[in-house]
């Protein structure tokens, strides 16, 4: 086998220039943007991402010391509510940044795939957040699970998912629905990333060229305005 | 961060806690029924979704694209 058939043939060169056709360098992490996201409504996407990291560190934090340690002392008590606000700011956030996005519909322009990731990692986020209200091993954890339980039963998945048992509840907390959501938001992330983000309705997107490229001359700089031209980038 | 600022967000906890554990004041219009704190909160989203769309951003600079460059 020749050198060149070795390397079109190595799983490590086909995943590299996967990547690289995915999202092509200078996408990756851009040093500028089109004009018109300068406006706050595109600042909700990363929030969520800022509030969702901040959860899975006080996430971490409360698995290290387990729930006798967070219902009775002070600091464990500190960051269960730092998981449960960070939580709150969490859906928040997501919720705006999806009327902002569904009001822009954010689906056009080969974008459907990202909204698919985001809609689902936001009902996957709803399991998390149901199944952390079932994990709190207090009395409103038992209300809410022989509340959820006659639902959950009546649709015939109670058998398989079932909401008295704290062990299971916590597992799927702590485990597997956040590997769903957390493998979803990476999916979406990259998404935004490959096509950019959307833009408003009058606006035409500069060519990602525009983008990748860091060598640009600055020229006037001023504050765009409704009439901005699109074809312009901003840093 | 101070060791007094650390206490006091710690402090902060139980008694936000106490005041979280109040009963719950819910409003009803017909069949619908809410808490006042869900409420609020869906108001203050509604609230920070327009001010997003209507608050200039501040910052940044704009500079021309290549191709903008080029044509001129």
């Amino acid at each position: 086998m020749s050198s060149e058939q070795h390397a079109t043939s190595s799983w490590t060169v086909w995943l590299r220039n996967h990547i690289k056709r995915t999202v092509p360098e200078g996408q990756w992490l851009p040093d500028r943007q089109p004009a018109y996201v300068r406006s706050w409504i595109y600042v909700f996407g990363v929030a969520t991402l800022a509030a969702f990291l901040f959860v899975l560190a006080s996430g971490l934090a409360l698995a290290v010391g387990g729930a006798a340690w967070w219902h009775t002392s002070r600091v464990g008590h500190f960051f269960n509510s730092m998981h449960l606000w960070s939580t709150e700011l969490f859906f928040v956030f997501m919720v705006i940044h999806l009327w902002g996005k569904f009001f822009m519909a954010a689906w056009r322009g080969k974008r459907a795939l990202t909204w698919i990731t985001g809609a689902v990692a936001f009902v996957g986020s709803i399991a998390t957040a149901f199944t952390g209200y079932l994990s709190q091993t207090n009395f409103d954890s038992q209300w809410i699970s022989t509340q959820a339980k006659d639902g959950l039963n009546s649709v015939g998945v109670g058998a398989l998912f079932n909401v008295l048992n704290l062990g299971q509840m916590l597992l799927w907390h702590i485990v597997l629905l956040p590997l769903v959501v957390g493998v979803l938001v990476v999916l979406h992330v990259i998404l935004v990333r490959r096509h950019g983000v959307v833009p408003p309705f009058d606006a035409q997107p500069p060519e990602p060229a525009a983008l990748a490229h860091t060598e640009l001359p600055e020229t006037a700089m001023q504050a765009p305005t409704d009439g901005a031209d699109p074809a312009q980038v901003a840093r | 961060m101070s060791t007094a600022v650390a206490v006091s967000l710690i402090n902060a906890v139980p008694s936000a806690h106490g005041l979280l554990s109040r009963r719950a004041y819910f409003l009803h219009w017909g069949v619908v029924q809410i808490s006042l704190a869900n409420f609020i909160i869906i108001v203050l989203m509604v609230v920070l979704f327009v001010l997003a769309l209507i608050l200039p951003f501040p910052g940044g600079k704009a500079v021309k694209s290549e191709e903008k460059r080029d044509e001129q």
